[in-house]
C-alpha cells in the first residue's frame, strides 16, 4: 500500500503572489519514513514554487534560499545547473498539483522523474511551447542535488524493459547518467564533457561523401569516418556552444531494441545505442549515436567510445538509410579500442 | 461527469486525485505522438499491474490473473501540455481479480480522449501459475539469443521447462503448446508470445500471432507443469 503525505506549502513572496505548487509524493509499500517524505515534499514544492514566481515576474531564479545540496569536490552543482538551464530558457511547472512517485535508492538519495514543465517559448530559442518532464534528485538529507531534463518516455520506458542486461539500480544509474548527457548539451556544459569522456576517449563521427559522377553521370554515397580524440571533440563542441544560441538533443530508441546492451567482456561496461534529433540555432542533424560507458567507478562513470553516424545515406530526399546492421554496436565498438 | 465536460484544469484534479489514492493502480506517459503515448502507457500500466498483482497473496496459486473492468483515460491537452499529448490509464485495485482457467479473450484496448469516453472496457491479461510467471518473466528480460540460450538451458536444468527448440526442430509437434520467442537475423528479441491459437503478445498484451513476423527466427518454449 503506497503511503501518501500531503504537502501544502504557502510560500509568501515578496512581490507578486505566485500559486504556491502542492507536491504529493507516493512511495512503494515498504518504505517507511514520512518525516523524510515530509521534507522533500516541503522542498520540492519550495523549488517549483520558485520556478513558477521566476518565471511569471520574468527575473531570474533567487536560489539563495532554496534547500539545494552543498556539493564537495567534484560533484555537480545543482544551483549552476539550475542557473546555466535558466539562462538558456525559461520553463514554469505545468501543473499546480504535482504528484509524483518517490524512487529511494539504496544509498539513501532520492530522485523523482516526471515534474512537467513548459518550457518558454521566446521567439528564437525555443519558437514553440515545449512541454518536458523533468527528473529531480535529493541527497540523504533531503536537499536538492541534481535538476535535468528526463529522456522522452519511450527512452526511458525501453531501457527498463533491458531486463538482466543490468539490475534496477544499475539501470537506473545508465538512465541518469544519459539524462546527465543530454542536459549537457542544452546547458552548452563543457566541464560535464570534460569529466564525463575518459581521456583515452575515441569519438567516431561519420560523414556523407558523395563520389564524382561517371561518365553516365551517377554519383554514389559513402559513409566515412573521422576520428578524433577528446580534446578534438571538446574543442569541437566548444565551437558549436558558442557558436549557437540554443542546443536541444533528442534520444530515441531504435525499434525493437532497449537501447541498453552489456559488454560480454566486463559486466561493468554497458553500451547505449540510439537515433539523436540534434537541433540548434544554425545546425540540425539526424543520426545514430552510440556511447560505450564503463561504469567501474560507478559513481563516476566515463564514455570510452562515442561513434555518431548519420541516418542517411546521402540526401535525406534519396530516403537511403544507413543499414541498421551498419549501425555501430558494442562488438564493433569493443573490437576497435581493443 | 463524463470525460467530455470536463475542462483540463478539471481532469487535472481527477488524475491528481487517482495518484493520490490507494485504490488505483495507474501509468502515465507524455509524448509528441498521441498513439505512441497511450501505446506506451498502456504497456507500462499492464507492466504496473503484473508487478503489483505479483505482490499480493490472493494471487499465489493462481493460475491466471483477469484484468477487468480497466478504465483508460486519455487526455489530449495541446494547451497545457504544450504540443503534445498526455496519456493517462489506470485500473482500480480491487478490479484485478484471480480466476482459474479462463478463456483468455482479448478486445481492443479501448480509451477516451478529451472528446471521448469509453469507460468500463474489458480487458484480459493471463499471467498463469508461478512455474510459467518466472519462466515469463525471465523470457521477457531477455533481450537477444546469447542471453535466451543461458536462461533456457538453465531453466531445462531446474526442470522448469520441459523443452525448446526451434521451430523446425518443432515441426511435428504441436506448436499451440509453446511459447514462442520470436527474434531478427541480429538476434534482437522482437516478441514472446503466449501458448494457444490465439496467442497474446506478452510485451504489448494484444492479439500477436508468428506469421506477423515473417523473416524472423523463433525458438519454442515448453512450460512444464
Amino acid at each position: 500500500m503506497k503511503k501518501i503525505i500531503l504537502c501544502s506549502v504557502m510560500l509568501m513572496l515578496a512581490t507578486v503572489s505566485v500559486k504556491a505548487i502542492d507536491v504529493t509524493l507516493t512511495t512503494d509499500e515498504g518504505y517507511n519514513n514520512p518525516v523524510m517524505v515530509q521534507k522533500l515534499q516541503n522542498n520540492l514544492a519550495a523549488l517549483l514554487t520558485e520556478i513558477n514566481a521566476a518565471y511569471q515576474q520574468k527575473r531570474d531564479l533567487n536560489l539563495g534560499n532554496l534547500p539545494l545540496h552543498t556539493p564537495k569536490e567534484g560533484e555537480p552543482d545543482v544551483k549552476d545547473e539550475l542557473a546555466t538551464l535558466w539562462d538558456m530558457t525559461h520553463f514554469q511547472c505545468d501543473d499546480d498539483e504535482v504528484v509524483d512517485r518517490l524512487w529511494p535508492m539504496r544509498d539513501g538519495t532520492f530522485y523523482v522523474r516526471q515534474i512537467p514543465m513548459i518550457l518558454d517559448p521566446d521567439g528564437e530559442v525555443v519558437k514553440e511551447s515545449k512541454f518536458q518532464e523533468v527528473t529531480v534528485s535529493f541527497d540523504r538529507n533531503g536537499n536538492i542535488s541534481e535538476f535535468r531534463f528526463a529522456l522522452d518516455a519511450q527512452v526511458s520506458e525501453s531501457m527498463e524493459k533491458c531486463g538482466n542486461v543490468a539490475n534496477v539500480e544499475r539501470r537506473t544509474k545508465i538512465l541518469g547518467f544519459v539524462e546527465r548527457f543530454r542536459t549537457a548539451y542544452c546547458r552548452k556544459d563543457i566541464n560535464f564533457m570534460n569529466k564525463i569522456f575518459s581521456d583515452d576517449a575515441l569519438i567516431l563521427t561519420g560523414t556523407v561523401v558523395q563520389s564524382r559522377p561517371n561518365d553516365m553521370g551517377q554519383s554514389g554515397s559513402k559513409v566515412v569516418y573521422n576520428r578524433q580524440n577528446k580534446q578534438q571533440y571538446l574543442a569541437n563542441l566548444r565551437r558549436a556552444f558558442a557558436r549557437n544560441k540554443y542546443i536541444e538533443v533528442k534520444f530515441e530508441v531504435l525499434e525493437g531494441e532497449c537501447g541498453v546492451t552489456q559488454s560480454q567482456n566486463n559486466p561493468n561496461v554497458y553500451g547505449v545505442r540510439l537515433r539523436q534529433e540534434w537541433r540548434s540555432s544554425n545546425y540540425s542533424d539526424d543520426g545514430y549515436v552510440f556511447l560505450l560507458w564503463d561504469f567501474r567507478d560507478e559513481e563516476n562513470p566515463e564514455i570510452k567510445v562515442r561513434t555518431w553516424q548519420p541516418t542517411y545515406v546521402g540526401s535525406r530526399n534519396s530516403g537511403k538509410k544507413l543499414d541498421k546492421e551498419d549501425i555501430f554496436g558494442i562488438d564493433d565498438v569493443e573490437e576497435m579500442i581493443q | 461527469m463524463t470525460a467530455l465536460s470536463q475542462t483540463v484544469e478539471e481532469q487535472k484534479k481527477k488524475i491528481a486525485s487517482i495518484k493520490k489514492s490507494n485504490s488505483y493502480i495507474y501509468a502515465e506517459v507524455t509524448t509528441t505522438d498521441q498513439q505512441q503515448a497511450i501505446d506506451l502507457a498502456t504497456d507500462l500500466l499492464h507492466k504496473n499491474v503484473n508487478e503489483w498483482a505479483a505482490k499480493q497473496k490472493k494471487f499465489a496459486g493462481s493460475n491466471k490473473i483477469v484484468t477487468m473492468n480497466t478504465n483508460y483515460t486519455v487526455e489530449q491537452m495541446t494547451m497545457p501540455r504544450a504540443n503534445m499529448y498526455r496519456a493517462f490509464m489506470y485500473v482500480k485495485k480491487s478490479d484485478v481479480i484471480p480466476a482459474e482457467n479462463v478463456e483468455v479473450r482479448d478486445t481492443p484496448t479501448e480509451v477516451s480522449t478529451a472528446s471521448t469516453s469509453k469507460p468500463k472496457v474489458a480487458k484480459v491479461t493471463p499471467i498463469s501459475n508461478s512455474n510459467r510467471d518466472e519462466i515469463i518473466s525471465q523470457l521477457l528480460s531477455v533481450a537477444n539469443t546469447g542471453q535466451l540460450s543461458t536462461n533456457l538451458k538453465e531453466l531445462k536444468k531446474k526442470g522448469k521447462i520441459l523443452e525448446y527448440d526451434n521451430l523446425r526442430g518443432l515441426k511435428d509437434k504441436n506448436l499451440s503448446e509453446y511459447i514462442m520467442v520470436v527474434f531478427n537475423k541480429d538476434g534482437i528479441v522482437e516478441a514472446i508470445l503466449s501458448e494457444g491459437e490465439n496467442r497474446i503478445n506478452l510485451q504489448s498484451g494484444s492479439f500477436d500471432q508468428l506469421t506477423n513476423y515473417k523473416g524472423r527466427g523463433a525458438i519454442g518454449v515448453k512450460v512444464s507443469k
